[in-house]
């Protein structure tokens, strides 16, 4: 039987065992920590539904997988299988045994005719093992690994993808699929409207993730415009934010870490887990956005967006008799194909005033000209 | 030996005490003749220690009500002031092979039921059953009425009834229980079949005896479908006190609740008690206007009955006790399920006909829940905060009790280790 | 290259999931259409690594 584990926290030896044990009988062993995987059209554990097509996907990051799938689906295309490897798979003493047979199982499925491979960057050791794999392969690949030069990647015969975001639109550049997520320009006009009627101590942005992948997409993303952002996750050490303690300043917040989870359902489950932070956050009168994302998936809440609106609409009304305004930005990750609906979902936000993007890089770039504006603001 | 040897040893003795045990109904004396332990100023009380400030208002009348009925206090706000002053002391009733149901409590002049385990010797004790009153010391209500009613439960009623059972030379309530076999109750919450069997061996020995309130005894007794518990709690704590003396074992042979802390005990550790915030009885209540905020928390030791695996533990011997209460058939059978999951026996006596004749599981391993992650769920009936009998249903048993159990039976073997 | 025979017959067969752990997921892929089978289980102890500890050395439960 393959498995997909979801459980995380498993030891890293055992982790390798398993996999050695699954590789020996010639079986898949999706996980530890494995949040998305689509086989045979089935959504597993937190996955999106999506439509099928010619795209295998292996990955190391569940958000990522899901991402990227979403975005296929959106401009018509589909996914033959996606492989969670689970998160730990790339590191050093795991040694990619999944990714590795994975790529090994879609280079033989028919059905895929092509292949993508997503990741945190792996340990240099299984890097380069994987750059060895990928440079036989004989499908046409894109190869996203966070932080992995472009050389690298394509000295392996692969195409190199920048971000999420940049992986699934590659993707779509090899079936001739043109799609297009839209343009800075038009962020920056929108940035423009949301930062009118602001109060003059409006200059910060927070941020409210369910999950680590968006977390850092996010932060990397509006690193350079705030100059630094506080977090219980942060890029760096010294931003790291004390436990329990409130936001300051910029700060965005993983509720998907331990200290929210313990004995509790990943927040994408269990909603009401991020839910205070909307209002927490707005009480902050030098609050000028807002950051949050949404994920569909069959077992999560069936109307995640719905369910937090009436907090969004009195955070405004919060703000507004400060005689400010917050920017709501916010992303939706899932498929028109998802029994919550993405379109369904995107209206509610956007009813009650949210500035909803396509995808969540693209809410960090706007949240990011939102603050450039609001600094430069006298 | 390995620890986990000695362990499996000391379960397997434990299981053979449960299993075995041959309880029988030997006596009525008053406590303080017969209990171990009993003094003049001790008033015995259900559940985990507790200091007496907190003791809950049910509680606090029924201490104040038996040491009035015991002169030990003129009233009972004399009485409270003295079970503050430490001038009469309160202690668990387990920790006396005693059990006291609901808000009963033992005082020293209260006859008791004597219950003598044949095969192991221990000795077991529990005051009798007051009969379908709602106003009784039971459910923490004090008056002239229910004192009227105490001392003829001393006086006549415990002179003939201690006769005929003396007279009967013990009644065994194995042999009781075994005629109840497919009679449909769990003999925790409902117990008709085993009253009556138990009637049966005692109505004719009490016709024997010459005593002007003979008859009077009688109809108390006959009318009483709820008789048979109280015997039934002496018979257990005459089976636990023997259990109680075996070291190394994991086996839980205590439970019990005084409506603010909830606790259990262990073989391994004897009287040390595990204790945490007593949960609610969740089924029926007897008045419509009754919330679940009026409840207090699980109060009394009559689930020590459960220890021996009736009550929740053998639920699906008595489904109709779950129909009363909200349940299903089917939460019968899973309850029994769940039960025999972290059990380690099963008796012989009553094989349940719609459980493939299967009979009830007995001896919780602490191990199991907490390995297992699986609560075994025990019947009860609830109290009201002011006093009386809110209603009657079930409570899982809270996981940090076990938990704290572990941690206890595990330092205590490592204690003995280190001694050897 | 490892043996991806049974991944292979995996792709093309009827998917059939046993689900070991929370009811949730084997009901909502019943709904997507799948046939599952459910296995409750818990991890041991809650997965509390002390209580582990303590029960291993009392012989396991």
């Amino acid at each position: 039987m393959h498995c997909c584990v979801f459980s995380n926290n498993v030891p890293l030896e055992d982790e390798r065992e398993m996999k050695e044990l699954a590789r020996e009988k010639g079986l898949l062993c999706m996980g530890p920590d494995c949040g998305v995987a689509n086989i045979n059209g089935a959504a597993l554990v937190l996955s999106s539904i999506n439509a099928r097509g010619p795209f295998g996907i292996v990955g190391a990051s569940g958000t990522g997988i899901q991402h990227v799938a979403a975005i296929l689906h959106e401009a018509g295309s589909g996914v033959s299988q996606t492989i969670g490897t689970g998160g730990n798979d790339l590191k050093e003493p795991v040694g990619g045994i999944t990714m590795l047979m994975g790529i090994d199982a879609l280079e033989a499925d028919p059905e895929t005719k092509y292949i993508i491979l997503i990741s945190r960057k792996p340990a240099d050791s299984v890097l380069n093992k994987l750059l060895e794999r990928i440079k036989q392969m004989r499908k046409p690949r894109v190869v996203f690994f966070m932080g992995c030069d472009k050389k690298t990647i394509e000295d392996a015969g692969a195409v190199w993808a920048g971000n999420l975001d940049d992986c699934a639109l590659r993707a779509l550049e090899l079936i001739g699929n043109d799609y297009s997520l839209g343009s800075l320009e038009d962020i920056k006009q929108i940035a423009k409207k949301a930062a009118e009627g602001m109060a003059p101590e409006q200059k910060y942005v927070r941020g409210a993730y369910t999950g680590g992948t968006y977390l850092d997409e996010g932060m990397r993303t509006m690193w350079d415009a705030t100059g630094g952002i506080w977090s219980n996750a942060p890029l760096k050490p010294e931003w790291k934010l004390a436990e329990g303690a409130d936001s300051k300043e910029n700060t965005a917040i993983d509720y998907g870490e331990e200290e929210f989870t313990l004995g509790r359902p990943h927040p994408a489950i269990d909603a009401s887990i991020r839910r205070p932070a909307i209002l927490k956050e707005a009480a902050d009168p030098t609050v000028a956005v807002i950051v949050l994302d949404f994920i569909l998936t069959p077992p999560g809440h069936m109307d995640p967006c719905g369910y937090v609106v009436p907090d969004i609409i009195k955070a405004q009304e919060m703000a507004e008799k400060r005689g400010g305004k917050i920017a709501f930005v916010a992303s939706v990750l899932g498929t028109t194909a998802d029994w919550q609906d993405i379109r369904k979902q995107e209206a509610e936000l956007e009813a009650a005033g949210v500035y909803v993007c396509r995808t969540n890089y693209r809410a960090a770039l706007l949240a990011s000209e939102i603050i450039k504006l609001r600094r430069n603001a006298k | 030996m390995t620890v986990p040897e000695k362990v499996a040893e000391a379960n397997k003795k434990v299981i053979d005490i449960m299993t075995k045990a041959r309880p029988v109904w030997v006596d009525v004396r008053p406590a303080i003749e017969v209990v171990p332990g009993m003094d003049k100023d001790l008033i015995l009380i259900p559940g985990p220690p507790i200091e007496p400030k907190d003791l809950p208002i049910p509680l606090k009348t029924a201490v104040c009500g038996a040491a009035c009925h015991d002169g030990l206090a003129k009233n009972v706000d004399e009485a409270w002031e003295m079970v503050l002053a430490g001038k009469i002391r309160i202690a668990p009733s387990q920790d006396y092979n005693c059990g006291n149901a609901a808000s009963s409590v033992m005082s020293p002049s209260m006859p008791v039921f004597v219950v003598e385990d044949k095969t192991s010797g221990g000795k077991g004790f529990c005051v009798p059953h007051p009969g379908s009153n709602p106003r009784v010391l039971r459910w923490g209500i004090y008056g002239d009425d229910v004192e009227e009613n105490l001392r003829f439960i001393r006086g006549d009623y415990a002179q003939v009834l201690g006769e005929a059972v003396r007279a009967s030379g013990g009644i065994d309530l194995i042999r009781v229980l075994s005629r109840t076999a497919g009679m449909g109750d769990e003999n925790h919450n409902r117990q008709p079949a085993a009253s009556m069997a138990l009637a049966l061996e005692l109505v004719p020995r009490l016709l024997d005896v010459d005593h002007p309130a003979r008859d009077k005894v009688i109809k108390e007794i006959a009318a009483n479908d709820r008789f048979f518990l109280h015997v039934m709690m002496a018979g257990v704590e005459a089976i636990m006190s023997s259990a109680k003396k075996v070291p190394y074992s994991t086996v839980m042979v205590g439970m019990g609740g005084n409506g603010i802390e909830f606790g259990i005990q262990t073989a391994a550790t004897g009287n040390r008690w595990y204790t945490t915030k007593a949960p609610l009885i969740s089924g029926i209540f007897l008045k419509p206007t009754t919330t679940e905020k009026d409840l207090l928390g699980y109060l009394g030791d009559s689930c020590v009955t459960e220890v021996w695996g009736l009550g929740g533990m053998s639920a699906i011997a008595g489904p109709a006790y779950l129909r009363m209460t909200g349940g299903t058939f089917k939460d019968a059978k899973e309850r029994t399920e769940k039960a025999r999951m972290v059990s380690l026996g099963e008796h012989n006596f009553a094989p349940v006909p719609w459980d493939d004749y299967r009979g009830f599981p007995v001896g919780v391993d602490i191990r199991k829940v907490v390995g297992l992650n699986i609560l075994p769920i025990s019947h009860g009936g609830s109290a009201l905060k002011t006093g009386g009998q809110a209603g009657a249903g079930a409570a899982e048993l809270p996981m940090d009790v076990f938990r704290k159990a572990v941690e206890g039976v595990y330092e205590e073997v490592k204690r003995l280790e280190v001694e050897a | 290259m490892t043996d991806v025979s049974k991944a292979l017959s995996l792709f093309r067969s009827e998917l059939v999931i046993v689900n070991v752990g929370p009811k949730s997921f084997a009901d909502v892929l019943e709904k997507q259409g799948y046939r599952t089978l459910q296995v409750d289980w818990k991890p041991a102890a809650g997965g509390d690594k002390k209580m582990q500890e303590m029960l291993e050395y009392l012989g396991g439960y």
